[in-house]
């Protein structure tokens, strides 16, 4: 998990501040994981209930996946100060998902049921989750993120356009501020599927044998923010360039790079570390 | 190209025009085909024939017939319903559907709930094989009508249930705004497959028996269609630049979510009425120039509720006394369509310069106390219709198109 908590000011009122980060990586990954009082929503969704009180009910399980995303998202929201462990006040502002396999994952699933046992007795929330926007309604209950509840499905791409339409919503005053959070799932229920897709893309083997699950979140805010650093996100017209390419301290595998959870969090990694961004798209001026 | 907004192109100052659009539904390939339907009072729900029916509690619905369906068969159903929906579209707009030898940049922002869902399907059932994969995708369609049509500006793909295409619009506002296209064609779609209707029986959200009945106090459910529908947007400086027809002013478009339950909304309205708050304001036009609203009329008891709460709370008196129709019992409700099946109803409103009688609909239900237009249809007497539109996840989406009169808007 990256902590920047760089808490960054706008100078102009239009400008896109950002504000923090949060991510959560499973999977091959694991080392890396830091799970949060050894605790897992998934698992033990009544941990749900005591993070988001009056906003769960305990005994409601949640999704394959989604653990993942919720730890990101409320990461990013506390680091910039706009909620904490337990609140029950809802959250102002607004949220941008970016999902590439994941609802690809769950309806693989649930075509594979419906096409072996008929459509009798199959479970709603095999259906609901087949749903892209299912992700964005778990967070925006949790959080009560209300003003813009937004889900982008653009495969790989996603991590890039989720940020470009964020900042797009934020600049047009759409939304004041909003959470963006993109989340990547590779796992061995979408394989086949992927496999197919990058059959169809002439690189079959490209996702073979790995996994991830990675979700990065970052807020971003149309009014300046407490701190005395600050940060301008812009989004330009993105080059030819592959900024998959680019030699980041990423730990993820090379073939997984370029997915939605991935590109986001190198954004991140670029503003970091001084990074010139530019060829995928974004400036950061300080 | 910077996302700087260039002083003269704040939101406030950038007229949306709307210049054409396109539509493919059970009531057949084009806009006038729902109209005629509409105005005739001929429902085209029926029970199920293009899909697996065996197992599912309830089979009728508003299917888009095959044999009437334009394109290559082998194509995916969803991806010539939008390739035919948008090429409509740019004809309408007089953009033509050749971009290349066009010098308009047409963007593409589609939105679906599950996309060609059916492909998907197809190929774990192995009645096609991996290279479906292709266009299989939600994003994987937009990226193909646009390489058919040859539309070289952004595209972008969007997934908010019902409410999906005015997620994509908001974006092509943006891209307008920052000047990335000339034009951006928006829609929605999808289709009704075994996956879809199963997975509605499985939520017990489809009436039981079959009927769409929305506001009615008969209203037991959903009863689903499918089809796609799409607006070609562009700056009003430069449709009128190039003489190109228009059917109204996008005045507003506002979006909330009421965050509280994955499939039902907040009875109460709030956030529907906050949503139909933020559209007039952006529109800046009062109550009493609204001629029509346009709810999504599902048939579901608590959607049909929860849009009169929040009619009467955002509009006071005056939601009680303009006039509201319905038309989705003639093609049933076609999911991510919907959104954008409202502004194409909208400008069929403003074109037409009338309200048709909402279909299906006898005695009212207690809790729908709007006015609803019953029996027969009356001039449209106003300047902009309101289209409501609801999705899972409690979405509400609310957009504004106004009467476009030369010499009003600056």
């Amino acid at each position: 998990m990256i902590q920047p908590s760089r808490v960054v000011k706008s100078p102009s009122a239009y400008w896109v501040s950002s504000a923090s980060v949060g991510s959560w990586r499973s999977g091959e990954l694991k080392g890396e994981v830091q799970q949060h009082q050894g605790r897992d929503f998934e698992t033990e969704p009544e941990i749900l209930a005591e993070y988001f009180p009056k906003r769960w009910n305990a005994r409601r399980e949640l999704a394959s996946g989604l653990s993942t995303l919720i730890r990101s998202t409320s990461i990013a929201l506390e680091q910039a100060g706009w909620w904490k462990p337990g609140q029950e006040n809802l959250v102002e502002g607004g949220l941008v998902v970016g999902t590439d396999f994941h609802s690809l994952s769950v309806s693989t699933g649930y075509a594979q049921e419906l096409a072996s046992e008929g459509a009798q007795g199959l479970s709603p929330s095999g259906f609901l989750f087949a749903l892209p926007s299912s992700a964005a309604a778990v967070l925006g209950i949790l959080l009560g993120l209300k003003s813009f509840q937004s889900t982008l499905t653009e495969g790989e791409d996603s991590g890039f356009k989720a940020l470009r339409h964020a900042i797009d919503m934020i600049s047009i005053r759409r939304v004041e501020r909003l959470v963006v959070s993109c989340f990547s799932v590779v796992d061995i229920k979408n394989q086949s599927a992927l496999s197919s897709l990058n059959r169809a893309e002439k690189n079959p083997q490209r996702f073979e044998g790995l996994s991830l699950e990675l979700a990065t979140s970052i807020c971003l805010s149309q009014q300046p923010m407490m701190g005395d650093s600050s940060i301008k996100i812009v989004a330009d017209s993105p080059s030819e360039t592959d900024p998959s390419e680019t030699n980041f301290e990423v730990e993820i595998p090379e073939g997984l790079r370029s997915l939605a959870a991935p590109s986001l969090l190198r954004v991140v990694q670029a503003f970091e570390n001084n990074i010139d961004y530019s060829e995928a798209g974004f400036k950061f001026i300080r | 190209m910077s996302s700087e907004i260039p002083s003269d192109r704040l939101p406030s100052k950038l007229r949306i025009a709307v210049t054409g659009f396109g539509l493919v539904s059970a009531a057949g390939l084009g806009a006038e085909a729902l109209w005629d339907a509409f105005k005739a009072q001929r429902s085209h729900l029926s029970e199920l024939t293009q899909i697996e029916t065996a197992g599912l509690a309830m089979a009728r619905g508003g299917e888009v017939q095959r044999d009437i369906l334009p394109g290559d068969p082998q194509d995916d159903r969803a991806l010539r319903m939008a390739l035919h929906a948008v090429e409509e579209a740019l004809d309408r707009a007089q953009v033509g559907s050749k971009q290349k030898n066009s010098s308009l940049r047409v963007g593409l922002a589609l939105g679906t709930a599950l996309g060609s869902i059916e492909t998907l399907e197809d190929i774990i059932t192995e009645k096609k094989n991996s290279e479906a994969w292709d266009h299989a995708t939600p994003y994987g369609m937009t990226q193909e009508v646009s390489r058919r049509l040859g539309l070289q500006g952004p595209n972008w793909t969007f997934s908010v249930t019902c409410v999906s295409g005015l997620y994509a619009l908001e974006q092509a506002l943006a891209d307008l705004y920052f000047d990335r296209s000339d034009a951006v064609v928006v829609g929605g779609l999808d289709t009704l497959s075994q996956f879809m209707q199963s997975g509605f029986c499985s939520l017990r959200a489809l009436s039981p028996t079959g009927d769409l009945r929305p506001f009615d106090s008969e209203h037991d459910g959903i009863v689903l269609g499918e089809g796609a529908a799409c607006v070609v947007v562009e700056p009003l400086d430069k449709a009128l630049k190039r003489n190109a027809p228009i059917f109204g002013i996008l005045e507003g478009n506002c979006l909330r979510s009421d965050a509280s339950h994955l499939t039902s909304p907040d009875a109460t309205g709030k956030g529907m009425a906050e949503a139909i708050e933020g559209a007039l304001a952006h529109s800046q036009l009062k109550e009493s120039d609204i001629g029509c609203i346009s709810p999504t009329a599902t048939g579901s008891p608590i959607y049909d509720k929860m849009q009169s709460r929040a009619v009467i709370q955002a509009l006071k008196e005056s939601g009680s006394t303009i006039p509201v129709t319905t038309w989705e019992p003639v093609t049933g409700h076609a999911l991510a369509s919907t959104g954008i099946l409202g502004l194409v109803h909208a400008a069929l409103v403003l074109k037409e310069k009338e309200v048709l009688p909402a279909f299906g609909l006898g005695d009212l239900a207690e809790g729908c106390d709007l006015n609803y237009i019953l029996n027969e249809g009356q001039a449209f007497n106003g300047e902009a219709v309101l289209a409501l539109t609801v999705g899972f996840g409690g979405q509400n989406g609310v957009s504004v198109l106004r009467e476009f009169r030369e010499g009003l808007h600056p």
